[in-house]
């Protein structure tokens, strides 16, 4: 049954072996070149199911995977009982989100600490379970990397989910993640990664030549 | 935004003063505000300049650390001095 | 036209980039007239200072011929819009000091406009679009945005350099010559005869965008002498549109609009047409391409923006009239903005 329909990827809730599961299918896109086409879905159901496997080494709890195929770009994996960051947050009290939020930058943390980017950080991405973890989804995007550009674009995409979606509340609950982080990485990498963000924010979108470019 | 922080007055060792007779007190207060914003925000700090109204004449002045700096600004405000007259003709050729 | 009263008309003036415009719209929306006149580099890309120089001496003739188009008198004009920034300072203060003495000869209000909310207002009011997300593409801005509780939020950007800019440096870098069109147009229309494909970096990080990692690889490509041009474009434009559907349709299955506005100097090309209507015809929403003189930088988007923001009751008051370089499409209220469905 088909239950989440997005951008990348279908979400089909199943049966298999008396549990539940989710089949992730990254569906070829008509409009792309075939290789293109090819090319991302391979790549990316590759990708994602090794940094799944990575994150949860990390100490960042992400659905078990039972089953991927290259061939058709399919992720089986555990259905993870619990909300959508997203929905529950706006419906929690101040001190609640702030908590959430840095348990969320200390899970970003673990992963920066362990050359892990996410990549597609979001509030849809990450689900609250009844016994209170949060598990990170979709690591499709992801990366293996040290860099600090890396990392800054991967808070710099989780700032500016908050103020697209959760604008009322974001600069707070974006304190509260750099918060949680910094409790992993150490204030000094976590002042490296803020000024990395303020810079990307900052950045001329225009080169007029190659030189300036390479500058 | 682009405030620049503040450069000591005292560095501020090149002067040029621009006087402006315009033909009636509308065309002054026109070009005063159309200048006016631009001098609160400068773009650099190596450049000041401030406006003066004496009857019909505009009176800029503007202060640098450098003369390159002073050329620029200068060139900069005696272009949309130019741009406002330009406005100016064309209002009173069509109204 | 006769029997307009006075007070129905707007006078934009457009001046962020290369182009100087001025558009005249009356309160309705009809556009009386719509003028620009471009700067064309002789070398390399923009030169704010030169663009500045080319606004300052035709910005006269440009409003002189916007006036006389749009068959009204100088005191017909009840408000004067300008855009007030993103853009290069040089360009925008031109444009500015120029809005400020209009308004302040005839004596009518000042509308500072924001650049990037225009290209939305302007796509909606010719493509009769209600509420999209909207892909805006140009040579200095590349975003994905959609109106969200009061605002025009940012959903993705890129991080680097904007798409336009993409385009144009790697056609300077491989000796394309424009002959009077944009390098965009030439890149495309080189690209139709590509039938290889080479495999580019493909580079989409949330909703955001990189193009020049890809940039750098595209060039190096060609310098190894061993790829046709054709192929190149070809390639380069199927990697980079593909980025872009991809990040419109993360946006779009992520707010759930019913419309997908395609605007700026590259919303011209014909194969990112086709990829973003197949993108809105997935999601079942209705693809709105803005015509090219709607789409590239224009004098009536600031001017009806502008009588919007004015019958919402916006007015810029001379001492809030400095440009804003760095002006973010988020960071303003949308006021005008009513209808949501």
């Amino acid at each position: 049954m088909l239950i989440r329909k997005g951008a990348e990827a279908s979400l089909f809730l199943e049966e298999w072996q008396g549990q539940r599961i989710i089949l992730k299918r990254r569906l070829p896109k008509e409009y792309r070149h075939p290789q293109i086409d090819g090319r991302i879905r391979n790549y990316r159901t590759l990708h994602e199911s090794q940094l799944l496997h990575q994150a949860k080494a990390a100490g960042v709890p992400t659905p078990v995977i039972f089953l991927v195929d290259l061939h058709e770009s399919i992720i089986m994996m555990e259905f993870v009982e619990g909300k959508r960051l997203k929905e529950i947050l706006p419906t929690l009290s101040p001190g609640k989100q702030k908590l959430l939020c840095k348990l969320v930058g200390r899970m970003i943390g673990c992963l920066h600490k362990n050359c892990l980017v996410h990549g597609d950080l979001t509030t849809s991405n990450m689900i609250l379970t009844n016994d209170g973890k949060i598990v990170f989804l979709d690591f499709g995007l992801g990366e293996k990397t040290t860099a600090l550009e890396s990392r800054g674009v991967d808070l710099h995409l989780m700032k500016r989910a908050f103020e697209s979606t959760h604008f009322r509340i974001a600069e707070k609950c974006f304190s509260a993640i750099l918060k949680g982080y910094a409790e992993i990485l150490g204030e000094e990498v976590t002042s490296r990664v803020i000024a990395k963000i303020e810079e990307i924010e900052l950045r001329g979108r225009y080169i007029s030549g190659r030189s300036e470019h390479e500058h | 935004m682009d405030a620049p922080s503040t450069v000591d007055d005292s560095s501020m060792t090149r002067k040029i003063s621009v006087s402006l007779k315009l033909p009636s007190e509308q065309h002054l207060n026109v070009l005063w505000n159309a200048l006016l914003p631009e001098t609160k925000r400068p773009t650099t700090v190596r450049s000041k300049v401030t406006l003066r109204k004496k009857q019909n004449t505009l009176i800029m002045q503007i202060y640098s650390t450098d003369t390159s700096a002073l050329r620029a600004t200068l060139n900069s405000y005696l272009q949309w001095m130019i741009v406002v007259n330009d406005v100016l003709k064309l209002m009173a050729k069509s109204i | 036209m006769q029997g307009r009263k006075p007070e129905q008309v707007c006078l934009g003036i457009e001046a962020t980039a290369d182009d100087f415009g001025v558009g005249i719209l009356d309160f309705e929306g009809k556009v009386l007239s719509n003028v620009v006149d471009a700067f064309v580099p002789e070398s390399g890309g923009i030169h704010p200072r030169e663009a500045a120089r080319h606004h300052a001496r035709v910005a006269g003739q440009v409003i002189s011929t916007a006036i006389q188009q749009a068959k009204i008198q100088p005191e017909d004009i009840a408000i004067v819009a300008f855009s007030q920034g993103p853009g290069l300072g040089p360009c925008l203060r031109t444009g500015a000091t120029a809005a400020r003495a209009l308004a302040a000869y005839i004596g009518v209000p000042l509308v500072g406009v924001n650049h990037c909310v225009a290209h939305i207002e302007i796509g909606k009011l010719a493509t009769k679009a209600k509420d999209p997300v909207t892909l805006y593409v140009s040579g200095g801005n590349t975003l994905v945005s959609a109106f969200d509780a009061g605002r025009y939020r940012v959903f993705g950007e890129t991080l680097d350099i904007a798409v336009g800019n993409c385009l144009d440096v790697f056609a300077r870098e491989v000796g394309l010559r424009r002959d009077g069109v944009p390098f965009g147009a030439v890149v495309e229309k080189l690209g139709r005869k590509g039938r290889n494909f080479l495999n580019l970096p493909y580079s989409v990080k949330g909703m955001d965008l990189s193009f020049s990692g890809l940039l750098t690889a595209a060039i190096t490509l060609y310098r190894t002498g061993k790829h046709d041009l054709e192929d190149l474009c070809y390639s380069l434009q199927e990697t980079v549109f593909s980025m872009l559907a991809e990040v419109t349709e993360r946006a779009l299955a992520h707010v759930e609009k019913r419309e997908v506005l395609l605007t700026g100097g590259v919303a011209a090309n014909e194969r990112l047409q086709e990829m973003l209507k197949a993108v809105a015809d997935e999601h079942n929403s209705l693809f709105c391409g803005v015509p090219k003189e709607y789409a590239l930088d224009n004098g009536a988007m600031i001017a009806w923006t502008g009588i919007l923001k004015y019958r919402a009751g916006v007015t810029t008051p001379l001492v809030d009239s400095f440009v804003r370089l760095k002006w973010r499409l988020d960071d303003e209220d949308a006021l005008w903005v009513t209808d949501k469905c």
